[in-house]
């Protein structure tokens, strides 16, 4: 199923503007009995924020590799890329998964989507239409949960329905989209307030704060970085980490491992290729600002010379804003400054 | 002279007597298990709108979640503060309404700001400006719903300590700043079913209104109400107790008056004690589903606070009673304990004024908070640490006086064995159930506190176990609540007058030392327990 819901989110990004054709896109697309179901049955506004997930998903895996060679172009959460089950697959696996139930959690929050966490029934059957008599009487005996719960279940209804084949690859499907489930509940911080007596702390009620987007992308990140290549033995039922001989039984594995898991290795994205699409790295900009992150500080080395080609170097007057003063709202109140830059490309 | 209950009651019933009551307190115990927990948050994002400015200058002009959008990452150009304000519907789900059970609302901020490289220092203390305007709707009988109607408005400082862990996040851009929370408003009642926020941040360099304020990525509103279910399980709790305890209280006070002497301090005591926790148990709850009463929360902690010290000088006079200071006449007059209770009073009287400092002002304004102003922080928190230092002083009188009682007991203990044997059992005996009087506060008491605790705890850990359904929070609170009830009941069954006369024994034999006289020249005519007089006689000596 995820194999399917990336394209399908992805088409209707492209026809974004057409919402008429949405539906059509993936009849024609998809004949699965859950996408029907997914297309006729569930409300358009939650059909609106999985794609606003997704397309923020998108946007911040982008921003995220944008020193690496592998740059998250759109075309890794298409189609073509999906039977290679490398650690970039991995990792677009487990943003687009956090990048749903983010956005469904936010648009819950601000009543976008109705009775999220009000309604036990509506996070089990979410086909249906609750019944507000229920729910009424619910809301009074014990108010409302509001945490990511809501979008977990929703994505793990249509990601992973039809994922419960034992194959390796359904195995690390699983595993990744559930790494991005998790990601975003344990990036939440807890707050408490004191509401007793004189409002001292006989009575205290936490929340959960929701981490902002570009830190669930970065700690996602880092579980890439760490990613364990897996080898597995469809006979055990086991799997092997790396080249070690360390077998764990599938369970626990998948419960225990706090890393992404890809079965093949990644190409090294230096060439273009023609059948993937993928356009190399000649011609991409690198940095050498030496105040900036590790992966800037490393960019034309990683992108350029390992890859055999040369840094070209190019002298940039640029104006820039500078000794600047945030005025609230929206202002930025700044100096010019002329600054010359160099600007460096793979050649 | 009779002695009271407990040193008459035979084991037995004694015993039976226990069992019913620990079964009550496991029943508030149990009870608290089918209620939800005390109370729940809601977390509300702001839907930020388009600001008319003019329109805005009338206070009953409402901005809506049906409003022009703003994104606050991509703004047109020109876009001011004055453009823009922050609209929060309550409760979150507009085919959800407040319900009257869920007593009071407590709204927190919660603001996001982004970390911009370059713009920023690294820690930083935000002075907010808030123009916050609450408005109320309620439910047609007919169906739809009354328009928005002026509630309350306020122009409020907020002070927000803002933080980014630098060390940790190797790349901080598009990272939030860590920010302390900002609590916004306390409403005493939820009398209306609908409640619609909207918030201003003006900006004013002149003024300094908002100069600190850096980009906001995200307005949260978390709201705190109390839950139904756990109110009408409170209020039927109350609503049980109220009647027994009133009747126990006249069933008793009929006991004290059928002797043929006035009541006795102790006596006294226990009524008033009764009487306090009558009024805490009075269910004045079920007046807030007809009427509006924001004065509920000053109220209730008022109740509370009145029983607690009512409870803290029984135990004061208690320990005092048995103390064995024999000045004659003049033991019965809660004079004698001014000092000790002058500590009480201290203290209370300062929670008191903090009390109405802060619940007081706001029935007026729900914005209002004592502890944004320095000024205000710290008159609160010397009214906080005077009573701080009351209640220590309080315990260390009252360990003092126990421990004073405990070595009068032991030293009355050496001197037993001179006496016979049947007189020397029946004190056992008293001393014994003295004992276990004692052993019931101290548990008590331990129970509240570690309830108090193990409450703190399972809140503050992290719970995502969906499926554990039993909230254990609730069932602290019923259990302890419960727990005082029933403290109290005994109190007042045991500490009653007996009716049975002493055993027929040979009052007099020669050579026995320690001695009750029950002769009618005693000198302590209208003492309540011949425990007292055992002590008192020995003190004499």
């Amino acid at each position: 199923m995820s194999t399917k819901i990336f394209p399908l989110v992805v088409t209707f990004l492209l026809s974004i503007n057409v919402s008429s054709c949405w539906s059509t896109t993936i009849n024609s697309l998809f004949k699965s009995k859950t996408i029907l179901q997914f297309n006729q049955d569930l409300n358009p506004v939650i059909i609106e924020s999985v794609a606003n997930g997704a397309q923020m998903a998108m946007d911040e895996c982008r921003n995220v590799f944008k020193w690496d060679r592998w740059n998250c172009p759109q075309s890794a959460f298409s189609r073509q890329n999906n039977h290679l089950a490398t650690k970039e697959k991995a990792y677009t696996n487990a943003i687009i998964t956090a990048g749903i139930i983010y956005s469904i959690t936010r648009d819950c929050s601000q009543g976008v989507i109705k009775g999220c966490g009000c309604d036990p029934k509506l996070r089990k059957n979410i086909y249906q239409e609750a019944k507000t008599k229920n729910l009424e009487r619910d809301w009074t005996w014990g108010g409302c949960s509001d945490d990511s719960s809501f979008g977990e279940e929703l994505v793990l209804k249509l990601l992973e329905d039809n994922e419960e084949s034992s194959d390796a690859q359904a195995f690390i499907n699983r595993h990744n989209n559930r790494i991005g489930r998790e990601i975003i509940r344990e990036k939440m911080l807890k707050t408490c307030k004191c509401h007793g007596v004189s409002g001292s702390c006989s009575f205290q009620t936490c929340w959960m704060q929701m981490p902002t987007f570009p830190e669930i992308a970065k700690q996602l990140r880092e579980r890439y970085d760490r990613a364990i290549m897996i080898s597995f033995e469809r006979v055990q039922g086991a799997l092997t980490l790396g080249n070690s001989a360390r077998h764990m039984p599938l369970e626990s594995a998948g419960d225990v491992l706090p890393n992404l898991l890809y079965l093949e290795k990644s190409p090294d994205f230096c060439l273009s290729n023609n059948s993937t699409g993928w356009p190399g790295t000649r011609g991409r900009t690198c940095s050498r600002t030496t105040s900036a992150s590790m992966a800037e500080r490393k960019s034309c080395r990683n992108l350029c010379r390992s890859c055999g080609f040369r840094v070209r170097k190019q002298e940039k007057k640029v104006t820039k804003r500078c000794n600047c003063k945030f005025i609230w709202c929206c202002e930025v109140e700044c100096d010019v400054c002329v600054e010359y830059v160099n600007e460096f490309t793979c050649h | 002279m009779p002695g009271t209950i407990l040193e008459n009651l035979s084991g037995r019933k004694l015993s039976v007597l226990v069992a019913i009551l620990f079964f009550s307190q496991l029943g508030c115990f149990l009870v608290g298990l089918i209620a939800p927990k005390p109370a729940n948050s809601q977390g509300i994002l702001a839907t930020v709108c388009h600001n008319n400015k003019t329109a805005a200058k009338d206070m009953n002009y409402w901005v809506t979640r049906n409003c022009e959008r703003i994104d606050l990452n991509h703004v047109e150009p020109g876009l001011t503060a004055d453009d823009i304000v922050f609209v929060l519907q309550m409760p979150l789900s507009p085919e959800m309404d407040f319900s009257r059970w869920q007593q009071n609302l407590v709204g927190i901020l919660q603001f996001d700001l982004l970390y911009q490289k370059g713009l920023n220092p690294v820690d930083f203390i935000v002075e907010l400006t808030i123009d916050a305007r609450l408005a109320f709707s309620d439910k047609k009988r007919t169906g739809g719903r009354t328009p928005w109607t002026y509630y309350a408005h306020s122009e409020e400082k907020r002070y927000m300590d803002c933080n980014i862990d630098l060390k940790n996040i190797k790349d901080p851009e598009g990272y939030p700043y860590n920010c302390s929370m900002v609590p916004l408003f306390e409403l005493g009642s939820l009398y209306h079913d609908y409640y619609l926020l909207n918030i201003r941040l003006p900006y004013n360099e002149q003024q300094m209104k908002n100069v600190d304020l850096r980009k906001i990525q995200d307005v949260y509103l978390h709201l705190i109400h109390m839950n139904g279910g756990f109110t009408q399980v409170w209020v039927s709790l109350k609503t049980f107790f109220f009647p027994i305890i009133i009747g126990i209280m006249v069933w008793f006070w009929r006991r004290v008056h059928l002797l043929s002497r006035t009541p006795a301090l102790l006596e006294y005591m226990l009524i008033s004690l009764g009487g306090t926790l009558a009024f805490l148990d009075l269910p004045l709850e079920y007046l807030t589903l007809w009427f509006e009463m924001p004065y509920m929360l000053l109220l209730s902690d008022i109740r509370q606070g009145i029983f607690y010290a009512m409870l803290l000088s029984f135990w004061l006079v208690f320990a005092g009673e048995h103390m064995l200071i024999q000045d004659n006449g003049e033991k019965n007059s809660i004079k004698l304990y001014w000092k000790h209770l002058s500590t009480i009073v201290t203290g209370c009287l300062s929670l008191l004024v903090f009390d109405l400092c802060e619940r007081g002002i706001q029935l007026v304004n729900p914005f209002y908070s004592i502890w944004v102003t320095p000024v205000g922080t710290n008159l609160a928190l010397s009214f906080i640490i005077l009573a701080g230092i009351s209640a220590s002083m309080y315990f260390i009188f009252l360990c003092y006086m126990i421990w004073r009682v405990f070595k009068n007991i032991s030293i009355k203990r050496s001197v037993l064995p001179s006496m016979s044997q049947a007189r020397r059992l029946h004190y056992e005996g008293i001393i014994y159930r003295f004992n276990f009087l004692m052993l019931a506060t101290v548990i008590c008491a331990a129970v509240t506190v570690i309830s108090f605790i193990l409450s703190q705890v399972a809140e503050g850990q992290n719970k995502w176990d969906e499926n554990m359904e039993l909230e254990l929070s609730s069932a602290l609170h019923t259990g302890v609540y419960g727990m005082w009830n029933v403290y109290i009941c005994a109190m007042l069954m045991l500490y009653a007058p007996s009716h049975k006369q002493w055993p027929a024994e040979p009052i007099c034999t020669e050579g026995e030392e320690v001695e009750f006289s029950r002769l009618p020249t005693d000198p302590t005519p209208n003492e309540i327990s011949s425990l007292t007089s055992f002590a008192s006689k020995a003190s004499i000596e």
